[in-house]
Order: C-alpha cells, then sequence, then structure tokens
C-alpha cells in the first residue's frame, strides 16, 4: 500500500470525500470483512457489523488526526463493531468458562469431534473458539488469521504491549480449556 | 485433541473467514458510500445557503459599528457608507461548506478578498478526487516501438475547485464508433508506476499527464480516430481522452503479435504544463 496515498486519501476523506473513503476502505474491505467473519462466525452478522464499522468510519474520520493511524483505526472499528453485534444477537451464544477444568457447565456439548481426521479437529477447535468471549477471539483473530504483531494488535486494541501479549497468552489458555472440556 | 497448535488453529479461522454467504463486502461499501454522497448534496446547499447568510451577518454588524464609529462614515456622514462598498471593513471570512471547503495545503486559491461583498461562486480549493466531469483529456502523440503503442495523455482541470489524481484508472483502448478494443485490468487503488509520485493536484485550468502503453492488438480494424478511456476509481466517472488536433494516428493501433498476451496499462500521474 503506497502510505504517500493513502494519506492523501485520508485527508480528501477527512474533508468529506465519499469517492476517497471508498479508495481507502476498498483495498482492505475483504481483510476487515474475514476478520468480522471469523469473529462472529456468521455471515450475516459480520456483514451488518462491517456496514456499522464503515458507517461509523465515515463518521468518525475527520477527528482522526494522524493518517497514519487509519489502519489500526479502522481496524478498531470494526473490532469495536463485533462485539456490539455479539452482545445484540440473542441469537450468538458467548459465556464465560471457568477456568477450573472440574467444573463442566450444564449445557457442555459432550465431545464427539476428536480424532486423526482434520475436519473433526477443525470442528473441534471451532466449537471451542465460539465459547471465548469476543475479546479472546478478536485477539486470536488478530494474532493467527491477520498475521498482526504484537505491536500491531496493541495499536488496534488501544492497550500496551505487554497487556496485548498477556491477553493473547490467556486467549490460547482459554481456548485449550474449551477444547478439553468438550472432550471430556 | 487438547491443544491446536498455531497451524490448526489458523486453519480454522481461514476457514471460518472465508465462508461466505451472501453478504458482499463491495456492496455493503457502495451502500455507506451512497448514503454519505445523499448526505453531503442533501446538507451542501443548506450550509451554503448558511454560509451567505453569515457572511451577509458579518458584512451588515460590520457596517453598524463603522457607522456608528465617532471617526466612522456615519460620523461624518459620507455617502457610500454601505456593506458592499466600504474598502475599510473587515473582511468577510468565508464559511466552510461540504462544496467548497477551505485546504490546509498550499493551493488554496484567492478566495473573496478584501472586499466584503459575498461572491456568489467562492473559489477555494478543495481535496478531493478529480471526478470525470471535472476533466478533459486528449491523446497528444502516439508513439510506436517494437510492437508497443505509447499515448502521451494530458487530462485538463476545466472545474473550479482542485481535485486530485491519484492512483491508477482502468483503462480502455476504444474505436471511434465507442467498441472497447483493448481494456486493462481493473487496479484502481494499485501503486501507481512510472515516474512521479501518482498523486497530483490539479488546479483549475491546470494539467496532469499520464501515458498508456498498448501491445498486440489483434481484432478487426476499428473505426478511427480511436481515443483512451481512463475509468476513474470508485465511481468518479470516465474520461475519454481524444486526439489532438493534427495528431497522427498511424501509430494509435499496436500492431497483431500472434498469441503473445493483448496488454494495455497507465503510467502513474505527473504534473504537467
Amino acid at each position: 500500500m503506497n502510505a504517500q496515498f493513502d494519506n492523501r486519501l485520508v485527508e480528501a476523506a477527512r474533508d468529506r470525500d465519499p469517492e476517497a473513503f471508498a479508495a481507502l476502505v476498498r483495498p482492505r474491505l475483504d481483510r476487515l470483512m474475514r476478520t468480522a467473519r471469523a469473529i462472529l462466525g456468521h455471515d450475516a452478522d459480520a456483514g451488518d457489523a462491517l456496514q456499522d464499522a464503515l458507517t461509523k468510519a465515515w463518521q468518525g474520520l475527520p477527528g482522526l488526526r494522524d493518517p497514519d493511524q487509519f489502519d489500526a483505526w479502522l481496524s478498531r472499528i470494526v473490532v469495536n463493531a463485533c462485539r456490539t453485534a455479539l452482545k445484540r444477537r440473542s441469537r450468538t451464544w458467548v459465556r464465560e468458562i471457568s477456568l477450573d477444568p472440574a467444573e463442566p457447565g450444564p449445557d457442555d456439548p459432550v465431545s464427539t469431534l476428536p480424532g486423526p481426521d482434520g475436519v473433526a479437529d477443525r470442528l473441534s477447535i471451532e466449537a471451542a473458539f465460539d465459547r471465548l468471549n469476543v475479546d479472546e477471539r478478536t485477539i486470536l483473530v488478530l494474532h493467527h488469521l491477520e498475521g498482526r504483531s504484537l505491536d500491531e494488535i496493541a495499536a488496534i486494541l488501544s492497550i500496551p504491549v505487554g497487556t496485548a501479549k498477556s491477553r493473547l497468552y490467556a486467549a490460547r489458555q482459554m481456548l485449550d480449556r474449551a477444547l478439553q472440556r468438550q472432550q471430556r | 485433541m487438547t491443544t491446536p497448535n498455531d497451524d490448526q488453529l489458523r486453519a480454522m479461522l481461514e476457514a471460518r473467514a472465508g465462508r461466505p454467504d451472501g453478504a458482499v463486502p463491495e456492496e455493503i461499501l457502495g451502500r455507506v458510500v451512497r448514503a454519505a454522497r445523499s448526505a453531503r448534496a442533501g446538507f451542501a446547499l443548506p450550509k451554503l445557503l448558511g454560509a451567505f447568510a453569515a457572511g451577509a451577518l458579518v458584512v451588515v454588524v460590520a457596517g453598524v459599528l463603522l457607522i456608528n464609529q465617532p471617526g466612522g462614515p456615519g460620523a461624518t456622514g459620507s455617502a457610500g457608507a454601505g456593506a458592499g462598498a466600504s474598502p475599510t471593513l473587515p473582511s468577510s471570512e468565508p464559511s466552510p461548506a461540504p462544496s467548497v471547503e477551505a485546504s490546509s495545503g498550499p493551493s488554496v486559491e484567492p478566495s473573496a478578498g478584501p472586499t466584503a461583498t459575498p461572491s456568489p461562486t467562492p473559489t477555494i480549493a478543495s481535496n478531493r478526487a478529480c471526478l470525470s466531469t471535472q476533466l478533459t483529456a486528449e491523446i497528444l502523440s502516439w508513439q510506436g516501438a517494437a510492437g508497443n503503442r505509447v499515448a502521451d495523455i494530458r487530462v485538463t482541470n476545466v472545474g473550479r475547485l482542485t481535485c486530485i489524481l491519484a492512483g491508477r484508472p482502468r483503462v480502455q483502448l476504444r474505436g471511434a464508433n465507442g467498441a472497447v478494443l483493448m481494456e486493462s485490468s481493473a487496479t484502481p487503488n494499485a501503486s501507481p508506476s512510472g515516474s512521479g509520485n501518482g498523486v497530483v493536484d490539479v488546479a483549475p485550468g491546470g494539467h496532469a499527464a499520464t501515458q498508456v502503453d498498448a501491445s498486440n492488438y489483434c481484432g478487426p480494424n476499428p473505426a478511427l480516430p480511436v481515443t483512451v478511456a481512463l475509468i476513474l476509481p470508485v465511481g468518479a466517472g470516465t474520461v475519454v481522452a481524444k486526439p489532438a488536433p493534427g495528431t497522427d494516428e498511424s501509430f494509435a493501433v499496436p500492431p497483431c503479435m500472434g498469441s503473445a498476451a493483448s496488454l494495455i496499462s497507465m503510467n502513474g500521474w505527473t504534473a504537467a504544463h
């Protein structure tokens, strides 16, 4: 991505040029949609979240002071839109998982999936991933799907790098625990 | 499985992220942009009128203050103390409006000036991407070498506002009847190639230049003169460059090179005089 080109587009979009905004967002569109899909696990929800996020981005762009921060800023808006979508959608199943493996929940699914089959493994991992909260999902998506560094994750989530590191570690732990509980 | 490794986790996320079921990102962006356009069009007129009202108010207030000053025109009873006639009135700053924002860039043009008469057509630069309605284009020359044909194209801003040309439009070589002979792939946001940084401010009356390089056309003989269409990014329209008077058309259509790929591409924008 040409940084100078992007910065000019940010300035133009800040000056309320919709075409510049579109030119700025379009190269990032697929990545943002993939992020939203991965966090939410539902295409229509992801589409709604993306639309909310882009609307907010357009409205909030005049307040973005540093054009170099556009990418992190836009990603943050999408992540926040996913957070809102997860809260809003009653059909989305989000709950806390006990860190104590001896405390299975009443509706814990019975494990039937693990095995040598890669598809079964993937489904098993995804089922566990669905039991994470939005913050845990988000940091795993940013790191493992988008390949973001801890510095980038920290910028997107507006947290210190050390916090990003510890949250990433904790999210992996939670995923492992969720997987273990499924398989008991 | 108790602990997925990084590869397994990534594979799961890749599968989850790439599972489209109907939501098309491009359509979503289109909806947001259309709403933004509508909002801008809807608010432009009221804000512009508001700007005039504010300007008129400033003029009236300033005039009243001057008239009432002890040494002011009102005190001496001189004629011509009307708001629009007094050269001593403080200048009225144009208020920002969506279609005439003041630019912080270097391309700010002379505004209404010190006269207090508000101009109905303020000429203030903007940072907007150029629309096709602001531009005309012409082919200054065709050059030919080793099977390639290169068009030198000059674009002119015929609008009232400075605008920005950036990136690479999709380009088409067209016959005189409009038939598309060759077309580039859609890379509206690709980093520009060629000389220059590819981002050019074009002031009203100003120019930008680019070159379009075409090779290996094996279709039927086109109607002359051929033109080059520049399809600007994100729905900003199409500008068709026609040959300038006297342009030699003999190099306008690239020769057929057999089974080699048929290519047409555009270099980055450069400033031109």
